[in-house]
């Protein structure tokens, strides 16, 4: 997965915090997926509410707001998760 | 960011828990508890917070405070606070550590006392973050690795030194180091892929009808890590300190010197895990960061050999 370059194991006896290293590494990409759904959902509930004090129409763009973002954050996290495992 | 409990609860809550566990304790000890005296929590989570003084044995002194910076309708102070006055410290005694360990190792072929100390970093970051996560491209980028680690480390340590503060306990502080790793992210990545991929990468590749909704989404997702970083680093700095101030407070909650010893035995003991939190959390923050900027470069790569193999 990551570009690891062959003469860095070799030769070097022990490693400094190994696991830490491989665990990172391992869970970097999912890190923030959560954050990125939740967020996105977020996000066009806020351009939803922001077009409702503008217009006056209480609850319609923030439903419709939550809606698409869901969508949208739905799309991207299955995406992603397909792209990793495709990796893998 | 700290809701501080108002001081009547805090209050009521510590001289009834210490009633019931000093009554069932010693009858003798009851006595200590002084049910008139309020127990100020608050004012030992005031030595966490930023402030305008800095406290050295025997005193304080104040910070000299400038007049707001009118920038529209927008003011600045830009006037140095504690947390300022060690970040500025610890930045100075990096560069000063690091400039002399360079003259010093460039004289002698054999690298000796601060020299060597500071190059088994060097060599670390350098082999074991920037290389593996990287490859061999990602050298132009390990200054910027090493001054963050460096920096990140000396602000975390500059906290467990008595009467010091931790800059990197402030949000504002992380907030800067995570925009610049944001930048330095989309720089590698930019650098890779070239403008046109990068901005292809945006859509996310899906039917342009669902552009206006996946563009905002994937710029969003550009912004999730750098604010992850954030949050993590601040979290984690300000932990040790709530659980070092929870557990001194506990000393102080029962107003006697027969509770005293466990507390500190298990205060050092977190002060030495706050030692190896610092490292760990310097460690982490340029380990990630080189690992984003690792994925960013890497897409290039792959994209690219599609390209070549489909051709």
């Amino acid at each position: 997965m990551s570009p690891e370059p062959k003469s860095d194991d070799s030769g070097r006896g022990e490693k400094p915090l190994p696991g830490v290293a491989n665990a990172l590494r391992e869970v970097a990409p999912y890190l923030t997926l959560g954050i990125q759904l939740a967020a996105a959902v977020i996000l066009f509930f806020l351009i939803g509410w922001w077009l409702d004090t503008r217009q006056g129409t209480a609850p319609l763009f923030m439903l419709i707001g939550v809606l698409v973002g869901f969508i949208g954050g739905m799309i991207k996290f299955l995406k992603s998760i397909s792209e990793l495992s495709k990796k893998n | 960011m700290i809701e501080i409990t108002p001081a009547d609860t805090t209050h009521h809550v510590a001289t009834a828990a210490s009633d019931t566990v000093l009554a069932a304790a010693s009858p003798a000890l009851h006595g200590a508890v002084q049910h008139g005296e309020k127990f100020e929590f608050g004012r030992l989570l005031d030595h966490m917070k930023n402030s305008r003084e800095i406290e050295f044995p025997g005193g304080h002194f104040e910070l000299p405070q400038f007049q707001p910076i009118q920038i529209g309708s927008l003011s600045l102070d830009l006037s140095p606070t504690k947390h300022v006055f060690f970040l500025l410290v610890a930045a100075l005694l990096i560069a000063v550590l690091a400039i002399y360990a360079a003259r010093k190792n460039r004289k002698n072929p054999v690298p000796q006392g601060i020299g060597n100390l500071l190059e088994i970093f060097v060599l670390f970051v350098r082999d074991e973050i920037a290389l593996p996560n990287m490859g061999p491209g990602g050298l132009r980028y390990l200054p910027y690795l090493l001054t963050t680690f460096f920096f990140i480390l000396a602000m975390n340590l500059m906290g467990l030194i008595p009467y010091g503060a931790t800059s990197t306990s402030n949000i504002s502080v992380t907030a800067a180091l995570a925009f610049i790793a944001f930048i330095m992210i989309q720089v590698a990545a930019i650098r890779a892929q070239g403008v046109k991929h990068y901005l292809a990468h945006l859509t996310g590749g899906v039917h342009w009808s669902l552009w206006p909704i996946m563009i905002p989404v994937e710029v969003l997702g550009l912004f999730t890590k750098p604010f992850a970083l954030c949050m993590r680093l601040f979290a984690n700095m300000n932990g040790g300190h709530i659980v070092l101030l929870a557990l001194v407070g506990i000393i102080l909650l029962f107003r006697s010197a027969v509770i005293a010893p466990l507390p500190v035995v298990f205060s050092v003991g977190v002060m030495i895990l706050e030692l190896f939190v610092a490292f760990l959390q310097a460690y982490i923050f340029i380990m990630l960061t080189s690992l984003f900027m690792g994925f960013g470069m890497q897409t290039e790569h792959s994209e690219e050999h599609a390209a070549h193999s489909h051709d």
